[in-house]
């Protein structure tokens, strides 16, 4: 069961299970589809968008930070993005990445696993590490705001 | 002498402590939230008092845009003295308080007679002392703890001078002024 706070077109757009929308949040979805993975956060003022003809895919345990603008680019699992990142459009991005604060991708990029983005455009890669701890965190999070968001 | 500026009636709303706040931001968890009178909220202003209390002290300025929203910690509670757990941090915000258009606001404390520039970051669970200015465009990373009487600019935001004495008295006046110029269309 998932909480979804803002309106959403639930034809062309799906989400998993334990999912958490807040407020303001645009999905725009015209011809291709966006389906959501499992415990993903999109807090308020997002804006994702899919102008292509193929489906986008967002995975599992995601968190999309105040104010991020992504566009036709398929995401992996256990990443982070900050607030108001843009990620433009036509991009890969694999799982385990960290997007910093205000920070923004240029169209056409292949982020590999565990890179992280600073401002403005700095890249490093990190050595990788066990994602469990993330997907345990991010799990509770949702639960949390779950139950305060039932409580009417 | 201050500019005059005259507003719409029909797009704020006004209640008897005489808080104003526009018909197109969206509060939300309005029995947690405590404000004390004579606040302005712009168009565009999310307020989450749904995750945690928010309290507000006397003329609060926000302007457009803006989003205020408590942070979260993992601790100790009642319910579970061994295994960590996720609280949510109350928000107070003190007396004389202005935040400028498209700031993200998500710290624990805010404090007296400090004024927030356009375009900040700040994030979770920062504490802003009081007589500060924080600059406009700069990003405070989390946990930082911003003493009285400073400038806080940048990225990442650094120190970079103390505030004169005068700014408690010359921002109370601001505030005051800002609110008595903010009037009807007759």
């Amino acid at each position: 069961m998932s909480l979804i706070l803002s309106q959403i077109n639930k034809d062309n757009v799906k989400v998993g299970k334990g999912c958490c929308i807040a407020l303001g949040v645009q999905i725009i979805s015209e011809i291709g589809e966006i389906i959501i993975g499992d415990y993903t956060i999109i807090e308020e003022g997002c804006f994702i968008r899919n102008n292509h003809i193929k489906k986008m895919v967002i995975g599992s345990y995601n968190v999309f930070e105040i104010g991020c603008k992504v566009e036709n680019t398929n995401i992996g699992d256990c990443n982070v993005f900050e607030m108001r990142c843009i990620i433009e459009s036509d991009c890969t991005i694999e799982n385990n990445c960290r997007f910093g604060i205000n920070s923004r991708i240029p169209p056409k990029q292949n982020l590999p696993n565990f890179s992280r983005v600073y401002y403005p455009f700095n890249c490093l890669k990190v050595p990788p590490y066990d994602s469990s701890q993330h997907k345990e965190e991010i799990s509770e999070l949702c639960a949390a705001l779950f139950q305060i968001g039932s409580k009417k | 002498m201050d500019a005059i500026i005259q507003y719409d009636k029909s797009e704020f709303h006004e209640t008897s402590s005489g808080i104003k706040i526009s018909k197109k931001s969206i509060i939300k968890g309005t029995e947690q939230i405590n404000v004390s009178g004579r606040c302005i909220f712009f168009n565009d202003v999310i307020l989450r008092g749904d995750l945690a209390k928010v309290s507000i002290g006397k003329y609060l300025v926000v302007h457009e845009k803006v989003t205020l929203k408590p942070s979260y910690t993992y601790g100790y509670t009642k319910e579970s003295p061994t295994k960590k757990v996720i609280k949510f941090l109350p928000l107070m915000i003190s007396d004389y308080v202005e935040i400028e258009s498209s700031s993200i606001i998500q710290a624990t404390k805010i404090g007296t007679c400090t004024s927030i520039g356009k375009n900040c970051y700040i994030s979770h669970r920062c504490i802003i002392g009081e007589n500060s200015i924080i600059l406009d465009d700069s990003i405070l990373p989390p946990d930082t703890v911003v003493p009285a009487n400073s400038v806080y600019g940048g990225r990442p935001a650094v120190y970079i001078a103390e505030t004169p004495e005068s700014t408690a008295i010359i921002q109370k006046q601001k505030l005051i002024n800002f609110y008595k110029n903010f009037v009807p269309k007759s």
